[in-house]
């Protein structure tokens, strides 16, 4: 009995009826990023098997392997495919890893972000009354900062109270937590705005009538019907926290230096490409954009695609 | 005298923030060095800064609000220079496609501007460094250049070596924060574009440049002085990462020194006038609100609700 079953049109049900799949083949730019984005997601799973060297192994590395150039370059050794970064590790295993760690932030923080907006939009639009006034009150109080600023601000000064080698410990989780708390607002606004639209429908007061309990009619009811401007900022948030936390890795308040990140490696390698070495930050860097590129494209398709009046705005 | 009470308001919501600002800023002292704060109650650190007096740099051994307003200056100067490239090149591109969307030059700037949001400062910030620092050795890669002192202000912009300096810098913020403003104004323009009064004065056969101008352009101001307020943040963290990376001596790389060396005072003063910089900056948007639509003015807003009463 179901009641969702009968309406709306949500996203899976969508791409089981392969309208989605024939509109992705449709779009070139989107299916190639697709593509791209796939095979990165493939390839940072797959890090810990497929990469040439361990860089968080201390063993591996050794001083007199630093600095060397990347294959096409004169000097380079073929052990090391695209070189070394200044402490003799081997950047593409690097760079495998930090995609990894880079995805691995990206799809907890954005989780944690869905997770706390859309059950904050939920209540907020389907009790209404007071806890949608406290809660879109403190939406509004958190969209007035940059998640980035606060990012920064938070793990600067917890750096500096809990030392640096305490603080490594624990930076990929904080770094979670703070990115996955700072963006909540944006799902919640948005949900909110759908879930009044669709309350009063019939099908919602056939399930009421029915005797569900509000939490079923939300979880079940409500929130496949209003699903999919949600996976839209999800996708896009999932590039907006891998910048940030590249952006923080690059200060050295986020991924400590012995678990590489696509910014910590930049952040590292800028001091030697004063000197000439540019691939120890570049090539990371080139990473760190085709896969914030690959999401921006596959995001912008999925908005046109989900969304044919195409109302939602970016951030 | 109407708006009495609307500045009242604001200065209570103001002294408040800035209150709790001063309370975590006093506890994250505590956190990063704990022996100051021994000898320094909360009472005693709250009246300090109510007295102008934001202690010690552990580290330059000088009172903090003078080592702050000492870098302010920079930091000042490069998002001044940040801003203008911005609103020189995002409005007429919005303008421009939004009027045209599907003309291949529109589609590129669009297509461009997809890139500039997936790409961070710091690398396009890298790629400048390395291309006309390292590999042509056109401009210096970092500091500020020479600089001249303007009574207590230094600038860096009568100089030629100080403009050299913030080319750069500028040039790759301006390139992150161009994208993000090109496209909210193009978004915004398209709805003006599509609403009643741009389709009557069409019909009614306004000049497009008219209409493109002083309909289109005027509407969309104030959606834009929201997003300026509410990218104020943005544009600070990225101006931080950008001093960071091309040490540029402001306020931005001045706190990151005081994390890295742990210098809590420092620290500390930072986060209070930061608050209240911001607090400033968001009176400032309100006020310029009412300049561009009399009706959000804060000294009409009495008038307004009086009139909405009596029918």
């Amino acid at each position: 009995m179901n009641a969702a079953k009968y309406h709306g049109h949500h996203v899976w049900r969508r791409f089981r009826r392969q309208q989605l799949w024939r509109q992705l083949k449709a779009n070139k730019t989107a299916f190639v990023s697709a593509i791209i984005l796939l095979t990165l997601g493939v390839l940072a799973i797959l890090t810990p098997w497929i990469s040439p060297f361990d860089p968080t192994n201390m063993q591996q590395q050794n001083i007199m392997d630093a600095e060397l150039p990347p294959f096409w370059q004169p000097g380079n050794e073929s052990r090391f495919l695209l070189g070394t970064d200044g402490l003799g590790r081997d950047l593409l295993s690097s760079i495998l890893y930090g995609l990894k760690n880079s995805l691995w932030i990206g799809f907890w923080a954005v989780l944690l972000q869905f997770t706390l907006g859309t059950s904050l939009g939920l209540c907020a639009g389907y009790f209404g009354g007071w806890a949608d006034r406290i809660i879109m009150s403190l939406a509004d109080f958190q969209l007035t900062f940059s998640s980035l600023m606060l990012a920064i601000l938070v793990l600067a000064i917890t750096r500096a109270a809990m030392g640096a080698h305490d603080y490594h410990i624990w930076s990929p989780w904080l770094l979670v937590l703070v990115l996955g708390l700072a963006d909540w607002p944006q799902y919640a606004r948005t949900l909110r705005a759908s879930v009044l639209a669709e309350k009063h429908k019939d099908y919602i007061a056939a399930a009421q009538v029915l005797g569900y309990k509000s939490r079923h009619i939300m979880v079940f009811h409500i929130l496949p019907n209003t699903l999919s401007p949600l996976l839209v900022i999800a996708t896009l948030q999932i590039a907006h926290v891998i910048l940030a936390e590249a952006a923080l890795s690059f200060l050295g308040i986020g991924m400590p230096y012995a678990n590489p990140s696509l910014g910590g490696l930049m952040g590292a390698g800028f001091e030697y490409m004063l000197s000439g070495i540019w691939w120890i930050a570049l090539l990371p860097g080139l990473a760190l954009l085709t896969l914030l590129l690959s999401i921006n494209l596959v995001a912008d398709w999925l908005r046109d695609a989900l969304d044919p009046k195409n109302l939602g705005q970016r951030p | 005298m109407t708006y009495f009470p609307q500045i009242t308001q604001r200065l209570l919501t103001g002294g408040i923030t800035i209150t709790l600002v001063a309370c975590v800023s006093y506890w994250i002292l505590s956190l990063i060095s704990p022996n100051l704060a021994l000898d320094l109650s909360l009472d005693q650190y709250l009246n300090n800064i109510l007295h102008g007096d934001f202690g010690q740099s552990q580290f330059y051994h000088q009172p903090n609000l003078e080592i702050i307003f000492e870098k302010l200056p920079a930091t000042f100067e490069l998002v001044i220079i940040t801003s203008f490239i911005v609103a020189l090149f995002a409005l007429p591109l919005g303008l421009y496609t939004a009027i045209a969307p599907r003309q291949k030059l529109a589609r590129g700037i669009m297509a461009f501007s997809l890139l500039g949001i997936s790409v961070p400062v710091f690398l396009t910030g890298s790629l400048m460094v390395y291309l006309f620092a390292v590999e042509l050795n056109w401009l210096p890669a970092f500091g500020r250049g020479e600089v001249v002192r303007v009574g207590s202000w230094s600038s860096g912009l009568f100089t030629v070596s100080g403009w050299q300096h913030i080319v750069m810098p500028a040039t790759a913020l301006s390139l992150t924060l161009l994208p993000l403003f090109l496209r909210l104004i193009r978004a915004e323009l398209i709805q003006v574009m599509h609403s009643n009064p741009v389709r009557l004065a069409q019909a009614m056969g306004i000049t497009p440049w008219r209409i493109w101008l002083s309909y289109g352009l005027r509407n969309a101001t104030l959606p834009m002085i929201t997003m300026a307020s509410l990218q104020f943040g943005t544009l600070m963290a990225y101006t931080l990462v950008a001093e960071t990376l091309f040490q540029w001596p402001g306020v931005g790389s001045l706190f990151m020194q005081g994390i890295i060396r742990g210098d809590g005072p420092l620290v500390a003063a930072y986060l209070v006038l930061v608050s209240i910089m911001f607090l400033l900056f968001n009176s400032l948007t309100d006020l310029a609100y009412g300049l561009f639509n009399p009706h959000l003015a804060p000294w009409r807003q009495q008038t307004q609700q009086t009139r909405q009463g009596t029918p």
